[in-house]
């Protein structure tokens, strides 16, 4: 087979050609690229929330009524505060190891207080309530939640433990102390 | 060849071929020097020990396919070539540059090889992450001059005269050796044009337009997200002063909500020569910006948004830097440059982007001293001095105060006509003064503590071998270390729902860092450039949670890492293609992991399987990089394509419960096209071709595609 040379094109012509080709080539890249892929994907707004798993530790005390987890924007500043709730979950099982929450929320935000609380048969929750709080590991106070807009936060755990809330519950109290701004406790003359 | 570059190897002396190709060089004593020449399109030319009482020396040049850069002047702090530098480095020319038709210098350089952008940081081989604008692991130095603002110490891209900008010189690796603090991961030295002796105006106008994003419901504005601008200098000689005036405007909406800004900048440069061996140069840049904030998307459903209540949000801040050199030769071997420098910071935030106010004052002299030829040595030797005043209102920052004073010496021996030796050290101490820092609010547990003083020493060992004309080996181990900046240590400030409390016992972050490489060049065609790097980090400075600190909101402050370490190689190859075209490939490999103690605080979110006492990946890194790029062109006309990909982070901050569900990998595709007709060019491009969206760091998303025009000349 005789070899087929291409003849080279005269330096006008390839010129020209470039100037056609060029600009073309690009536009139909654009074109293509229409169907190529965009990256980060559209989502459509969907629901605000925190979850998490709330571990009890220890023997459940009898008079247990009811148990619910509770999330604030900001730390109660006096009793009427206290039942001034972003969202709830009131559902938590009783005599159970651990329980998967879920707490819808209105909104995005800063969440700074996410607390498990329990009332007896027969009373109303109040302050005293406080069986345990989210907290960043070894901390002794309250961890902030940051939720953005569209965002279910997962894995906001809480530990429940009933020894040490034995041992705490000598001044009824000590807990909510540990928590609770001061001036909250002040009104409530503590 | 008319325009080609003359430098005398080693001094200050150099200049630009005539009309007729002729260079004359004027001034220097008599002795023996090595010549460079170069010119683009052209292999450079070193010719060795020419004698001052030659009547003329004819260089000639030999066409080459490919690009190396010819003369540096940032491994050592003096002219030598691009072969004998010791340290990986790269060069980005003014051409380069122009090409990415912006008015910021980050672009450009995100896509030289080694380099990353986080944010709106810059990462030199893995080393930084990103700071949210405090502190930089990169010195930036404008001519020499460091210009990391004395508050924030970040790097304030607005404030470098991009249009005067004639090459950018990046080291890749620890350099404090030579520049002290700062110079952990890299150096990035902007180097602007001198005055030419003939006068001349230059201009450039810009403007651009934004594509909408490629999701309808993306969609902020109705309108169109745009940007325009223009530069003018003129430069002329007066006597023996020739002088540069320059000044530039742009504005634009951005490409998301908030995103709008106006920039306005003011540069003069003179250049006074007392006799052909002294002279005096001295330079002012002003800028001023004014843009909304834009900290996070209100939504990931709407990433172009910011929350509600950030809409006003906004932030003015202005910047001067005044730099003054003057340098003597005083003998053929001895070179004397004394320089002082001013930098003024000063940004407002509005009330609804959080109401802070920051004023900041750099104040730095140095004095140096140039030996050439002591027995095969050629000595560096330097004192320098900086102090940093930051006054802010209130609790933000406070009146701080730092003073750095540091002496240093480089020798360069050579051991062969083909190899050098190089070795420096450099001793700094600084003293962190002002009052003590007091927590308040959130913060009130963090209690006064007096001013810090230390001592850092940085030596660094070089060594280059070029053994063929072709072929240069390089090898290097140096130490690098970043003293804390005033905003690192003092800041009080509640940013996106997060309060930063001060932190008075942070230290120095310390490096070293080692690396082995090799340029070849391959019959004019083909020029490699190949590194292999090991970085040790000890006190990397990052913000982390503080559990001695809690309650009302996140609480944070900046803290010594254990223990880092970031090792890798890169390769970048040059090659002459058929049919006239020019091609770049660009891989660069980062393996970067944290050693974490074991009482480190974790971030609240993302630690996935990563254990107290064990390793886990260094946050905002890509393991892999690649650039590619394609040029050709027919007579005036050229169009070029780049193609640049970056993998996805391993890790993020671990401060946003999403971690890092919306980092993708990143590929971008850019094109232009352009034309000089005369003395006017014209270049159309297209950023973001594929109009691919990504993040690199939380709730931000980065630009859109982008479609832009520029013209340029000289009149």
């Amino acid at each position: 087979m005789p070899s087929v040379r291409r003849r080279p094109l005269p330096p006008e012509l390839a010129a020209e050609c470039y100037r056609v080709r060029l600009p073309g080539t690009i536009a139909a890249i654009l074109v293509l690229c229409s169907g190529c892929d965009h990256g980060l994907k559209s989502t459509a707004p969907a629901q605000e929330g925190i979850a998490g798993e709330v571990r009890f530790v220890g023997s459940w005390p009898a008079e247990v009524a009811q148990v619910a987890v509770a999330v604030y924007r900001e730390p109660p500043a006096s009793l009427a505060d206290f039942f001034n709730i972003n969202g709830w979950d009131i559902e938590v099982a009783l005599g159970v190891e651990a329980y998967e929450y879920f707490v819808p929320l209105d909104g995005a935000g800063v969440y700074q207080w996410i607390i498990v609380a329990w009332r007896r048969e027969n009373s109303f929750w109040d302050f005293t309530s406080l069986w345990g709080f989210y907290h960043l590991p070894d901390a002794g106070r309250p961890a902030s939640v940051v939720v953005g807009a569209g965002e279910i936060v997962a894995d906001i755990d809480i530990e429940v433990d009933f020894s040490a809330l034995d041992r705490e519950t000598a001044t009824d109290s000590t807990l909510c102390e540990r928590i609770l701004p001061a001036e909250f406790l002040a009104e409530l003359g503590g | 060849m008319p325009g080609a570059t003359l430098v005398v190897l080693g001094t200050e002396f150099g200049g630009h071929a005539d009309a007729e190709g002729h260079c004359r060089v004027e001034g220097l004593p008599p002795g023996r020097y090595d010549l460079q020449c170069s010119h683009i399109g052209y292999r450079s030319h070193t010719v060795h020990a020419v004698s001052t009482s030659a009547q003329g020396q004819v260089i000639a040049l030999e066409p080459s396919a490919v690009e190396v850069p010819g003369v540096v002047v940032s491994a050592v702090r003096r002219a030598q070539t691009f072969a004998q530098a010791p340290i990986s480095i790269a060069v980005a020319d003014a051409r380069r540059i122009a090409d990415h038709n912006t008015f910021s210098l980050v672009v450009p350089l995100r896509y030289v090889s080694g380099i990353s952008q986080v944010g709106d940081q810059l990462n030199i081989r893995g080393s930084s992450g990103f700071s949210r604008g405090t502190g930089s692991r990169i010195l930036m130095l404008v001519d020499g001059f460091p210009l990391l603002a004395a508050d924030l110490g970040d790097i304030k891209w607005d404030a470098v005269p991009l249009h005067q900008v004639e090459r950018v010189e990046v080291i890749k690796g620890a350099g404090s050796a030579l520049y002290g603090t700062g110079a952990l991961g890299g150096v990035i030295n902007v180097l602007t044009r001198d005055p030419a002796r003939k006068p001349g105006t230059r201009f450039r106008l810009l403007s651009g337009l934004y594509s909408p994003p490629a999701h309808r419901g993306w969609r902020w504005t109705e309108g169109s997200m745009h940007l325009a601008g223009f530069d003018l200098s003129h430069n002329r000689v007066i006597g023996r002063t020739a002088v540069a005036l320059s000044g530039g405007h742009n504005r634009g909406t951005g490409y998301h909500q908030n995103g709008d800004a106006r920039r306005y900048h003011l540069y003069a440069k003179a250049v006074h020569r007392f006799s052909p061996t002294s002279h005096w140069r001295t330079m002012v840049n002003w800028a001023l910006d004014d843009h909304g904030v834009f900290v996070q998307w209100r939504d990931r459903s709407e990433p172009l948004v910011v929350p509600t209540g950030d809409e006003a949000a906004n932030t003015a801040s202005w910047k001067l830097h005044l730099n003054s050199e003057y340098y003597n030769l005083v003998r053929r071997y001895l070179g004397k440059p004394l320089t002082l420098a001013y930098s003024r910071p000063v940004f407002k935030n509005n009330s609804a982007a959080g109401g802070l106010t920051s004023n900041g004052h750099k104040l730095s002299g140095e004095s140096q001293v140039d030996y050439v030829g002591w027995r095969d040595w050629d000595w560096t030797l330097g004192l320098a001095a900086t102090s940093d005043l930051v006054r802010s209102p209130g609790d933000f920052l406070g009146s701080r105060d730092l003073l750095t004073v540091a002496g240093y010496a480089q020798g360069v021996y050579a051991v062969n006509p083909v190899a050098e030796l190089t070795t420096g050290l450099r001793y700094d101490w600084n003293r962190r003064g002002g009052a003590g820092v007091e927590g308040s609010g959130v913060c009130a547990s963090v209690r006064p503590a007096p001013g810090k003083r230390a001592g850092e020493f940085s030596p660094q060992l070089g060594f280059s071998y070029r053994p063929q004309e072709t072929t240069a080996i390089r090898a290097s181990a140096g130490r690098g270390f970043r003293a804390p900046s005033v905003s690192e240590v003092f800041i009080q400030a509640l940013v996106s729902g997060l309060q930063v409390c001060p932190n008075p016992e942070l230290g120095p972050e310390r490096a070293w860092s080692y690396e082995v490489g090799l340029k070849q060049q391959v019959g004019g065609r083909l020029a490699l450039d190949g590194a292999i790097f090991w970085n040790e980090y000890r006190g990397l400075i990052e913000g982390r949670p503080d559990i001695q600190v809690g309650g009302a909101v996140p609480v944070a402050r900046f803290q010594n890492l254990s223990r880092a370490r970031v090792r890798g190689f890169e390769g970048e190859a040059l090659a002459a293609l058929p049919l006239g075209l020019g091609g770049r490939a660009a891989y660069t490999f980062v393996d970067g992991v944290e050693f974490l103690a074991a009482d480190e605080v974790l971030p609240p979110y993302c630690h996935g399987d990563y254990q107290l006492g064990g390793e886990a990946p260094l946050p905002y890194r890509s393991r892999h990089a690649f650039n590619l790029g394609l040029r050709g062109g027919v007579g005036t006309t050229e169009g070029k394509v780049d193609f640049q990909h970056l993998g996805r982070f391993a890790r993020v901050s671990g401060l946003f419960p999403e971690c890092g569900r919306d980092q993708v990998p990143i590929y971008l595709l850019n094109a232009q096209l352009s034309r000089r007709v005369g003395k006017v060019g014209i270049k159309l491009r297209v950023d973001n071709m594929l109009q691919y969206h990504y993040a690199t760091i939380e709730r931000k998303i980065r630009p859109l595609r982008r479609f832009s025009l520029s013209v340029d000349g000289e009149l």
